[in-house]
């Protein structure tokens, strides 16, 4: 199982629209926090907001993940590279047992 | 060693493949032939339990595909050489397959030096030509050092520098005692780099055997004759019953010559001397893989055009085809 985590693992790291996704992803609740921080003179209101800012943006975090993980999905299917990756480990559920040879 | 047996697909109402039985033996390179649309990469599919079949098997060494662990230490497949994401250099191309068995990178940057791509291995696979695709592909092919290699029209997009370049891996490997199964259409690549044959059409076992046998069994045969006297000749000849073909090439430097079929070269000789005749050439004739291909498959090319197909020079009635080609050899 390893094995199939490092490949699939290797797949979206080497695939540069998902670092835009993860980078975007990533920063998004970090901006807007820091944006709110700065341009709020209140400091309690501020701080009962604080909750639904960072589960609002951390919604959009959610989504873009989900982006990469179906883009990755997809374009296996829309290059054909499914078949490389299955003709690779046939048993999709089995594969964290030793090689038997 | 990989054995067919009953090979059986449907799609739909189309029976792609049909109760295909073959073995591809080991240190030998195998040419799969077979006419566009006659079963081949759908039997290549099945065989790595990427199809799953109606009814038959492939045995790798007596295991199915999808029951051995790690299948690249064991079987190396391609399929296309397009199957890559564009965005992905050469090199994490071939990490992503190299780890799901477990595979370590620099085994990786082995099989890229062994198809010669480490000058272009971070590129982007996008900006590669269909030559350098199909040499990643072939690297990971090499990954785990497989027991058994399928290939499906390597050659394809190859220049006739590639084309021979993959011949040389091929016939290498076969010689390291590997199974190696090679689909392709390129018949004259094939009959310099195949040691056996395995044809198809329509889904089903046309003929099996090695290459010599196919062409003897299948291409026309006739011997040529030069003489001054030909046409002495050529009418004892006929007078025996062979069938003679007058060629019309000869020139200042060339006699005149005939093709015949129905006698052996050595009758014809032997009939010359008795009539005294000068030969200026006497030689047995064999048509090519090519034409042994077309003959073997005339009955089920699924797509065909209308015009006449161009037969050998002086074609005459094959006296070698076999009057049922759908019967396979034992």
């Amino acid at each position: 199982m390893m094995h199939l985590l490092r490949s699939e693992w290797i797949k979206i790291r080497t695939v540069r629209v998902n670092y835009v996704l993860g980078i975007i992803a990533a920063a998004f609740p970090v901006l807007v926090i820091a944006l709110v921080t700065a341009l709020t003179n209140d400091q309690r209101s501020a701080a009962n907001d604080l909750p639904g800012v960072v589960t609002g943006t951390m919604l959009l975090t959610a989504l873009l993940l989900g982006v990469i993980g179906a883009l990755n999905l997809t374009s296996e299917y829309s290059h054909n590279t499914i078949r490389t990756t299955f003709a690779a480990v046939p048993q999709r559920t089995e594969s964290s047992q030793p090689r038997q040879s | 060693m990989i054995e067919v047996r009953g090979l059986t697909k449907r799609f739909g109402r189309t029976v792609a493949v049909n109760d295909l039985s073959f073995d591809v033996r080991p240190g030998r390179v195998t040419g799969f032939l077979g006419p566009n649309g006659s079963g081949k990469s759908t039997s290549m599919r099945c065989m790595l339990a990427l199809d799953r079949p109606d009814s038959g098997s492939a045995l790798f060494d007596g295991m199915p595909y999808d029951t051995i662990h790690d299948p690249l230490f064991e079987v190396g497949a391609l399929l296309d050489a397009g199957y890559v994401h564009p965005g992905r250099s050469g090199r994490n191309h071939l990490r992503t397959i190299a780890a799901s068995n477990g595979i370590r990178d620099a085994r990786v940057d082995e099989a890229l030096a062994l198809v010669g791509l480490t000058d272009v291995a971070k590129r982007r696979v996008g900006t590669y030509s269909l030559g350098m695709r199909q040499r990643l592909g072939l690297a990971g092919v090499l990954l785990g050092d497989p027991k058994v290699i399928i290939l499906d029209e390597p050659a394809n997009g190859l220049d006739p520098e590639g084309i021979r370049w993959i011949r040389d891996v091929l016939v290498h490997l076969a010689a390291q005692g590997k199974t190696v199964l090679v689909s392709s259409h390129l018949l004259s690549e094939m009959a310099q780099m195949a040691d056996d044959l395995v044809v198809i059409g329509m889904g089903q076992l046309i003929q099996t055997g090695t290459v010599e046998e196919f062409v003897a069994r299948n291409a026309r045969h006739w011997v040529r004759v030069r003489s001054p006297s030909i046409t002495t000749l050529a009418d004892q000849l006929r007078a025996g019953g062979a069938t003679v073909t007058t060629l019309d090439d000869h020139s200042e430097t060339v006699t005149s010559g005939i093709d015949v079929v129905g006698a052996t070269a050595a009758e014809i000789g032997e009939l010359a001397a008795r009539s005294n005749a000068i030969l200026h050439e006497l030689s047995p004739q064999q048509g090519s893989l090519e034409e042994a291909f077309l003959e073997a498959t005339a009955g089920v090319q699924e797509y065909r055009s209308t015009a006449p197909t161009p037969g050998p020079p002086n074609a005459g009635p094959p006296n070698a085809g076999p009057s049922n080609i759908w019967s396979a050899p034992e």
